[in-house]
This record gives C-alpha cells, structure tokens and sequence, in this order.
C-alpha cells in the first residue's frame, strides 16, 4: 500500500537538525481484528524506524533505514522521500484471506530517541510533536495489497 | 491527626523519596533511567500534588478546630508554624542558591570562543576536504579532456594508464543516460555499482560538472568520506550520446577521523547549545520537585510532631474540665519519662488525692447527716416539747413535742416572736420574765396553760413543767425552754390522794356505823311495845331512817373502798362484743333503750370481764341518768375496729359536758348529778387506765356527751 504524508517541520525541529541533531521517525503499521467479546486481535503490528541527520562536513541530509541510506543535498528532497515511505511486509501466515480486518497506520517523530533535553521540551512544547494520528481502513487480504492515495497530516 | 493519614504519609514520603533518588539519577543524564525521566517526573508531580492535598486537609482541620477554639488548637498551630519555618527557611535559601548556581554554571559552558573555534575547526575540515576536492576534481577535467576523441574500445586501458598517472583510485566512464562504458582503476563491485545521481548526469549531460564529498559511513563508529568528481567529455561527433567521466576518490582515513571528530564535537556543541534552556530547565524542575517534596514533607512532619507535642496538652485539658465538673476518672497516662508524661502522671495523681479528699468530706458530711438524724429523731420522739429561740425570743426550732402541747405549727411559727403565737401570749410572758428574773441560771416552773382548739368544746387546761436555759450557740447567744405536759401526772396525783382519803375515811366511817345501826334496832326492838299511840308511830319512823341512812352511808363507804382497793386487773383474751351483750340483757327494761351498732369484725381483746362489765355499767348508768327527764332520749352503744385494738363508745343525747367538768372528769367526787359520788367515771378511767387503754370524753356534734374507749387487742 502506499501512503504519503506532507511532513513539515516545525522551526525549533529544523534549527535542531541543521545543529546535527539525528531525529527518529516511526511509520507503525497495524492489522487488528475486531472481536466482540474481548480486545481486538492484533496479529500485525510491524513498524519501521527512519533517521534523519544533517552532516556538516559534506552538507548534505541523511535518510536512513536500517543499514540502507540516501544523502540529500537540501532538507526538502530527504523530506519528500520520508514522506512517501516504503510498503511495509506483511508475513502472510499471519493473516487469513477472506477475513476482515482494520489497518492503521501511523507516521510520527519517536520523541524517547531524542536527546533528554529535548524530551523535556516535548512533554509540554507541541513544537517538538509530529504526529499523524492513527488512519484506519478496512483491509481483506485477498485483493491487491495496494492502497493509493494521499493521506495528509 | 488520625493513624490512617500517618500511614498515608509515611508512605507518601517512601514513594517520594525513591523517585525523588530515580529522577536525580535520571538527570544526571547516564543510567537507565533516562528514558523513563518524562515517567518520573509525572509520579513525583503526582506525589507532591498527593502530598499537597494532605497538607490542605490538616490545614483545613486545624483552622476549623482553631476557629471552633478548642483547647490546645493555638500551640499546636504555633508549633507547626515553627517546625514548618525551620524546614521551608533553609530549604528555600538552597534552593534559590542552586537555581542561581545552576543556571550560572550552565550559560558559563557556553561562550563565544569555544562556539567560534569550534565553527573554525569545522570550516577547517571543509577547506581541506574542498581543496582536496578541487585537486581531484582539476586532474578530472584534465583526464576527461584526454579522453575527448577516445573511441570506446580504447578507453578503459586510457584510464587504466590515467589513474597509475594521477594517483587517484578509481574512475569510469559512462553515456549520460547511465551506460557504463568502461573503468578503470581499483574498481570494487561496490564501487561499480556507484552510479551518480540521474540529476548529475542530466546536468553533465548539459555540459556541467559534478564536484562533492559525499558521506559514505555505514554505521556511525566507522566513518567514510569520499570524493565524488563527475567531468562531461567534449562531444566528439554530433549525434552521438555524450559521455562523461566519474572518479571517486576516498578521503584518507586520518583526515577523516578528524574532520569527523571535529563535527562530532561541533554538532554535540551545538546540541548541547541548542538544548540549555531545556537543560536549565530540567535541573530546574528536578529542583523544583525535589523542594516541594522536602518542603510537603517537613510541613507534613511539623503537623504529625506539634500534634505529638500537644497531644498531651489536650489530654489534660480534657482532665482539667472533667475534675471542673467533678469527674475523677483518671486521664490515659502518657507513655515516657519526659516531662509531658509526668505532668500527666502527676495530674492523675492530684486527682485520685481530690477524689479521696471528696470522698472523705462526703463520709463526714454522712456521718453529721446521721448524727444530726439520730438527734432530730430522739428530739422528735421525746414527748416533751423543745424549743429553742434567738435572743429576741423569735422561735429557731421546736421538736414535735412542743408542737403537740402547744398545739402550733413549727414551719409557720419559725422566726416569729413566741408572744405572736396564737394562744400562747401568757405562756411567753412568763417565760420572758423567767428569763428576766433568773438570768445565766436554769430556772423550772410549772405554768398552766388554757389550750383553745378551733372549738370551744376543745379547750383544755394544761399543767406545764417549764425549764429554761441560756443558750450558747455559734453567733450569739440564745434560750432553750423545755416543757413537760404533767396534767396527767398532776391529775394521777390527786386522784391518788383521793384513793388514800377514801380509804382512811371509809375506815373510820364504816367502824361507828355497825354500832349506830345496831342500837337503832335495838331501840325499836324494845321500845316499839312500850309505846303506844303516836310515839310508836314516831319511833318506828325514827329508826327506820336511821336503819335506811346508815345503809345508804354503807354503801357510799363500800364505794369509797372499791374506788381505793380495785384489785389488779386479771388481763385475758376476750369478746367484746359478748360482754356487751351481756351487760346489755340487764337494760332490757330500762327507762331508756340503748342502740346497739356491734362491729361484726371486732378483734378478740385484752381485758379483765368483771372490770370491764363494771365499764360499760357505769357508763350505762350516767348515760341512762343523763337522758332522764329529757326531750330527746337515745343512747348508743357502738363498738368499732381501731389501730391496735377495738373502740367502744358510749353516746347520750343528754346535756353533755361542761368545759370546767371536761377538765376535771375523771377527779372523783366531781358530779353533775344531784345525787351521786362522783366516783363513776374516776372508777372507769381507773381500770381503762389498767388495761393499757385510752379513754376520751367530749362532746357529740348533735349534743350529748360521748365517752370512747380504746382497748388493746388480745396478744
């Protein structure tokens, strides 16, 4: 499926990465099926971790996932890439065709990876906060496993 | 402050303390704890704000008590100001100098030259990596210059030969659509596969170079730097796709562990820069909290230690007014040797003294009480009477007694003057000049007294034994007379005397009596056949009077001797009512019936039945010679159950008593018949007298007299 956000940063989280602080950001994804008689079952919940740093050396923008990584010359390229971020997997013996379930999914700065300093700021600056909040959809497994369209923060 | 809250603090004040240890930990920016600060913070906040709410709630207590002025409310408010005071004082002064300390130190970190070398050493790293740039990126152009005409079968062995010239490490050659066409140098899979961007080629393909340092690092601990050079090759034939040229090169090593610790620094600098508000902020809150818990705490504390402290304030003032009200109960000791515990200690012990000191005065107070009993009552039983006056000769007290015989009313005669008492105006006379006359000494008269009773009928004279006598009583001096009621002493006297009279009387008269009467008929025996005529006529009369006379004195003398010799009363169990009847058989045919109203339930007496036949006869015969020659005549006899025995009354509708004879009934040879001794009633009121009874004389309502006989019933 892809999803794509319109990530903007606020001034205090761009001062802070042009002064070489790494941030951390989380796309979650979540398979859930609801279930009457107790809490839904949730047997997806897969996420993937993307750092974004600025090196001052080479001036140039760092999007990494993983041990995979991409260099950018302006914030606004590494932005645009992080905004339309890749398809998550899904194990397939996990989920049963036919069935029914809710997705979400959910793109959002990990505010615990910042420096201390800066998760004070957070508890209480909604500056240091970007969220998506959870989008849900219904999803059965056997169709496609696409779903365009532009999901704006 | 009640146990449930002690624990609540006590635990509170545990919590605290270890997270307050967590959240300093957490700060100091190592250890675990860190990802969990924004966690700690929230549980001390939520601490202090627990602890807040408790503080708010004794506060709250404390000022209703205080405002409800309950005993021990203000020391206890004193003590919590000071303990609170001495807490808050210093800990405030700490704080205030940390913060100061703080914040100081933190912006000292942070000053213009290191922020300026810093940025200089960063400039530094870039200015070589640009001039190593610039070199590798001039022999680039010279290289891509050589290859311009360079057909492409021959350029991969051109740059082999290019790169052994220059010294560089790697470079290739591709289309600008991306084509490799050949390399050259120490070309690695990697490296091969290292095309640049589809912008530069677009640019190159325009006839712009590319020149840049490009970040290489797979993971942070191991950093790579390396050159990226792309040179457009001048078009050699029109038409055909341009070419261009890429040469990497790396950074050294060393310069790029340099250049990247340079930026390491710089960047944690800034960092570091960015963040001293924030840092500020949080040794600031850390602070903060850590106060407010202390400062929660120490009031907390100062409330739970004054509360100690006055605990036993309030115990004794509780004690104080239960003595105030009398209650001795003792008080809960306070536990310890301190003085607070002996004050209690102490206070106990006075009040178990008062109670014993009450408990005595209340013993002695009971002892008096029945003293005073056992006197009032022997006074009360005493049938003489007992006065007691102030010196203005105003009554103080009298006993029982002398209400009887001087028939007044104690509680209204008391503190009146005795001379305002009704009837009693002569009686104070003579004993006010008693007093007069006699003075300090105890004196005794015998005063008759005339006692009126709300009916003329009730007048009666008393014959009184006076004694009287100063006084000395606590506040002045006053006058006790006692009386004795002696009528009936004085009227047994007589009586006696009168017995001893008869006695001789009927004595000496008897013994010329036998004599007179025997000549008298002798006279008539021997002489009554010598006259003849009118002196027979004379004689016979003559001695016949004289016969009948000495009879009639005979008898008078035999009633004079049974007056003066009744023998002893034989007392035995008998019926009233028979003897009544009995006597009763006799009046059948007397002048006058007599009404009988026998009371069927009469109780068996004591008595002697000769005597008492005597009784009623007696009493039959003044009440058939009261009636005689009346208008009205009507007698009654009724005999009736009383207290202690039975009654017998004995009523006439004859003239009645009079009050001279009342006085004086019972006196023998007082009579208001023409004819008579005068010895009835003296007889009657003799053997009554001897059977322990009671005998009252008086009038009926209707008129007549009535004369009641109480006798005792049979053991």
């Amino acid at each position: 499926m892809v999803v794509e956000y319109n990530i903007e940063l606020s001034p205090r989280l761009e001062e802070a990465i042009n002064k070489g602080v790494a941030l951390f950001f989380n796309f979650e994804l979540e398979l859930a099926r609801p279930r009457w008689y107790w809490f839904d079952e949730k047997p997806v919940e897969i996420s993937q971790t993307y750092r974004l740093s600025y090196h001052a050396l080479t001036r140039q923008y760092r999007l990494s996932a993983g041990t995979l990584y991409q260099s950018f010359n302006s914030l606004g390229e590494a932005l645009r890439l992080l905004a339309r971020p890749r398809p998550l997997p899904i194990e397939r013996a996990r989920i049963r065709n036919g069935e029914t379930y809710i997705a979400s999914v959910r793109m959002r700065l990990d505010v615990n990876q910042l420096p201390k300093p800066f998760q004070l700021s957070s508890l209480t600056n909604r500056e240091w906060t970007l969220d998506s909040d959870w989008k849900r959809f219904p999803f059965r497994p056997e169709a496609p496993i696409v779903n365009s369209g532009g999901e704006r923060k | 402050m009640s146990g449930r809250l002690r624990y609540i603090l006590f635990a509170t004040f545990a919590l605290s303390g270890v997270l307050l240890y967590l959240l300093a930990t957490a700060s100091a920016n190592t250890g675990g704890f860190t990802r969990h600060y924004a966690l700690l913070l929230k549980l001390n906040a939520a601490i202090a704000v627990v602890m807040l709410l408790v503080i708010a709630y004794l506060l709250a207590s404390l000022w209703r008590r205080y405002r409800a002025k309950q005993f021990g409310t203000q020391l206890m408010a004193r003590l919590t100001l000071m303990f609170a005071l001495m807490a808050i004082i210093p800990g405030t002064l700490v704080y205030t100098v940390s913060v100061q300390f703080l914040s100081r130190s933190i912006e000292s970190w942070f000053n213009v030259r290191v922020d300026a070398s810093l940025e200089s050493g960063l400039t530094l790293a870039r200015t070589t990596l640009d001039a190593m740039l610039q070199d590798v990126a001039g022999r680039s152009r010279l290289m891509a210059q050589e290859l311009t005409n360079v057909p492409d079968a021959s350029i991969g062995a051109l740059l082999g030969r290019m790169i052994d010239q220059t010294g560089l490490q790697e470079a290739a050659v591709f289309t600008t659509s991306g084509r490799l066409i050949a390399t050259g140098g120490t070309v690695s899979v990697r490296f091969a596969l290292d095309m640049p961007s589809a912008q530069i080629l677009a640019d190159a393909a325009r006839g712009r170079g590319y020149a840049g340092v490009e970040n290489v690092a797979q993971s942070a601990d191991k950093p790579a730097l390396r050159m990226r050079v792309v040179a457009p090759i001048t078009l050699r034939l029109l038409g055909a796709e341009p070419r261009v040229l890429q040469v990497l090169q790396n950074v050294p090593e060393q310069l790029t562990a340099s250049a990247e610790s340079v930026q390491a620094g710089y960047r944690d600098y800034q960092e570091l820069s960015l963040s001293r508000k924030n840092l500020r902020e949080i040794y600031a809150v850390t602070l903060t909290l850590t106060l407010l818990l202390a400062l929660f705490g120490a009031i907390a504390t100062a409330f739970y230690l004054s509360n100690r402290l006055s605990a036993p304030l309030s115990l004794l003032a509780q004690g104080t007014e239960a003595v105030a009200q009398g209650d001795f109960t003792p008080r809960a000791e306070i536990a310890g040797r301190d003085e607070l515990g002996m004050l209690t200690q102490s206070f106990n012990r006075m009040t178990r003294q008062l109670d014993e000191a009450r408990a005595s005065v209340r013993q002695r107070e009971a002892q008096l009480e029945s003293a005073k009993g056992y006197l009032e009552s022997i006074l009360a039983n005493l049938t003489a009477g007992v006065m007691v006056f102030d010196p203005d000769m105003r009554l103080a007290t009298a006993n029982q007694g002398a209400e009887t015989i001087l028939a007044f009313d104690a509680s209204q005669a008391q503190w009146k003057p005795l001379s305002e008492l009704p009837g009693l105006a002569d009686f104070a006379a003579r004993v006010t000049d008693a007093f007069k006359q006699q003075g300090d000494r105890v004196w005794q008269q015998q005063i008759e007294l005339t006692r009126r009773g709300p009916r003329e009928a009730d007048e009666r004279s008393l014959t009184l034994l006076v004694r009287g006598s100063r006084l000395e009583v606590a506040g002045g001096q006053g006058y006790i007379v006692v009386c004795d009621d002696i009528s009936e002493l004085v009227s047994a006297q007589r009586s006696a005397a009168w017995g001893e009279v008869a006695q001789r009387l009927a004595h000496e008269i008897k013994n010329p009596l036998t004599p007179i009467q025997l000549s008298a008929e002798r006279l008539q025996m021997k002489l009554a056949e010598k006259l003849a005529g009118p002196d027979a006529e004379i004689l016979a009369r003559g001695t016949g009077m004289i016969v009948s006379q000495v009879t009639a004195m005979k008898n008078m003398v035999d009633d004079f001797r049974e007056y003066a010799r009744t023998p002893p009363a034989a007392l035995a169990s008998l019926d009233l009512n028979a003897l009544v009847r009995e006597v009763l058989g006799l009046y059948e045919t007397a002048a006058t019936p007599v009404a009988l109203h026998l009371d069927p339930a009469l109780p068996a007496i004591q008595g002697d039945s000769a005597q008492l036949r005597q009784v009623i006869h007696n009493l039959l015969q003044n009440a058939q010679d009261a009636v005689a020659g009346g208008a009205r005549t009507d007698i009654e006899l009724e005999t009736a159950r009383a207290p202690g025995g039975a009654r017998l009354t004995v009523a006439d509708s004859g003239p009645g008593f009079s009050q001279k004879i009342i006085a004086r009934a019972f006196e023998p040879y007082v009579t208001t018949k023409a004819r008579g001794t005068g010895l009835g009633l003296a007889i009657v009121k003799r053997i009554v007298d001897d059977h322990h009874g009671t005998i009252e004389i008086g009038n009926r309502e209707g008129g007549g007299a009535r004369v009641s006989i109480l006798l005792r019933a049979a053991a």
